[in-house]
């Protein structure tokens, strides 16, 4: 009964896993010499990566990416979200549609497929796009936005498309939180913010450390969006770790290099994963 | 007065809010209604004439593609993930947690950091540039999270529905098509849903897999429309089809989102809300 999904799953999810080790000590390319007779060639991809700048290059750009789109971005845009519209606290009170328009439209965002994203926001960030059209209306000059500032648009692209989780993730959390609890606060005379900062925040914290992890591991694997909108361009700017491992492999053809350059990505979220699957082993 | 400031100041956020959530979303909607539309927003020129050109040439057959893979990846989880599930939820066996942990384990490792190596594999079984062996990578990457879910749903079955099965002579086959199936049909509708959309809104496995423009789905005509338009000028590509089947791109995915975010949240994260 097994057999279907064990066959299915062990080809096609560990199996890359495996075959991607196993390449990484070959120099298994599509074009060339090599294309031919794949050779076993030892440790030498792991010493040109460790020598490579363009590969160190993109680990500060994925970490850049990281920590401005899943951390900063999504986190902490999700849990304002969650917070001003929590249908109990009627942070928004007279605007309760305005807080129930905000939570859907955050939840479009989440649910577009990732080319359709690409294709709006391209437009979006257009000389001639709607972005300048606005920056034109306040009189402000406009700006070609993914040439001057390529990695703020895939940032900005991919916190619009990720903060929907976050925020549903964070209004679950507040809502577990006991009523009572808030209302003893109330009693005592805790202001908004005072009662958001000494009783609903330090609550929230496992939920919010679990949230940004798991961003995280995720983050760390967007190739498709930013791949759509720069390209890793312009020159190297907006070149992610993964975007780096694509292009050496289906660009330049060397299959076995850009590999390794992407086991980098494997273990990054390998080991994030493990500290997720510890902290939630250790509940139950 | 400091009332007044706040309030004040939410709307302001709010109006902020707002604003970055729609305004990317704007020209979409507007040009999809539109004669012949810009890459900027107006209201005019409006039309109804995109939609029914989306279902002709090559867009239609993007549309046709991308229903096939989003149906097979589907069907695939839903079949294998049920199968599998049964042993786990009633069944002791050697290797179960190590399996339930590897299952797990592999849920988090993104395509990206294998695509290589995922193109190199498919190529050896000569499965690359087919529509079925897209449809493979993805439904194998709906796996573990739906033997995960389904496990949940058939351990919640009272095992005493199924003895009762046995004692009248049932044999265990008759009872997982009797008993079990029909009972866990809103957690595989879920679980459908979700392979549904993940094939219908993918665009790496296509990217890599795919050499032909005849098996392009939706997702990679946009990304060549978007390629075209960037490097020949706009004129090269026709704003207005491209947004209308945007906007059909877009119906699928919100509305299973509509039938599964109750499930989303409980699936994945429970260990995290509570406390």
């Amino acid at each position: 009964m097994m057999v279907p999904a064990f066959l299915l799953w062990a080809i096609f999810m560990l199996g890359p896993a495996v075959w991607g080790i196993r390449l990484t000590f070959t120099n298994e390319a599509l074009t060339g010499p090599a294309a031919k007779n794949p050779q076993f060639i030892g440790l030498a991809n792991y010493r040109r990566l460790l020598g490579d700048p363009y590969f160190w290059g993109s680990v500060y750009r994925s970490f850049v990416f990281v920590l401005g789109s899943a951390i900063v971005g999504q986190a902490g845009l999700g849990l304002l979200l969650a917070v001003l519209t929590s249908e109990r606290r009627r942070i928004w009170p007279r605007v309760r549609i305005a807080g129930r328009l905000a939570t859907a439209l955050c939840w479009l965002a989440w649910v577009t497929p990732e080319t359709l994203i690409g294709w709006c926001w391209i437009s979006f960030l257009d000389y001639n796009g709607v972005l300048n059209q606005i920056l034109k209306l306040f009189g402000l000059r406009p700006v070609y936005w993914m040439v001057r500032h390529g990695m703020l648009s895939i940032i900005l692209a991919n916190i619009w498309w990720g903060t929907g989780w976050s925020m549903m993730l964070f209004k679950a959390a507040l809502e577990s939180i006991p009523r009572e609890v808030e209302e003893a606060a109330e009693v005592d005379g805790a202001s908004a913010w005072q009662k958001f900062r000494y009783v609903v925040l330090p609550l929230l914290r496992r939920p919010i450390f679990v949230n940004v992890l798991l961003i995280t591991i995720w983050t760390y694997g967007v190739f498709g969006l930013p791949f759509m909108m720069t390209g890793g361009g312009p020159g190297h700017r907006t070149e992610l770790m993964t975007i780096y491992a694509y292009k050496t492999g289906f660009k330049y053809f060397e299959i076995a290099y850009g590999t390794t350059v992407s086991i980098g990505i494997l273990f990054i979220t390998l080991f994030l994963a493990l500290v997720y699957h510890r902290l939630l082993g250790r509940r139950t | 007065m400091r009332k007044w400031l706040s309030v004040i100041l939410n709307y302001i956020v709010f109006l902020v809010i707002v604003a970055y959530f729609l305004s990317p979303l704007t020209w979409l909607f507007t040009s999809a209604f539109r004669e012949n539309p810009s890459v900027w927003v107006e209201f005019r020129d409006f039309t109804l004439g995109n939609f029914p050109r989306v279902f002709t040439g090559e867009t239609a057959r993007w549309v046709r593609n991308s229903l096939f893979i989003a149906l097979t990846t589907a069907l695939m989880a839903v079949g294998c993930s049920f199968l599998a599930a049964y042993p786990f939820a009633r069944f002791e066996f050697r290797g179960k947690t190590l399996s339930l942990f590897l299952l797990v384990l592999s849920m988090t490792i993104p395509l990206s950091a294998v695509m290589l190596p995922t193109f190199s594999l498919a190529r050896f079984l000569h499965l690359h540039n087919t529509l079925i062996g897209v449809a493979l990578v993805i439904a194998a990457r709906q796996i573990p999270m739906g033997i995960w879910v389904t496990k949940e749903f058939i351990a919640s079955i009272p095992i005493e529905l199924e003895e009762a099965a046995w004692v009248d002579g049932a044999s265990r086959w008759t009872t997982i098509r009797r008993v079990i199936l029909p009972l866990c049909g809103p957690g595989l509708a879920v679980i459908g849903l979700m392979s549904f959309v993940a094939g219908w809104g993918d665009f790496t496995t296509n990217l890599i897999m795919l050499s032909s423009e005849e098996l392009y789905p939706i997702s990679m005509g946009l990304y060549k429309a978007s390629i075209e338009a960037t490097s020949w000028g706009y004129v090269s590509v026709d704003y207005g089809v491209m947004c209308a089947i945007g906007l059909i791109y877009l119906i699928p995915p919100m509305l299973a989102f509509l039938f599964t975010h109750r499930y989303l949240v409980k699936g994945m994260v429970l260990g995290a809300v509570k406390q």
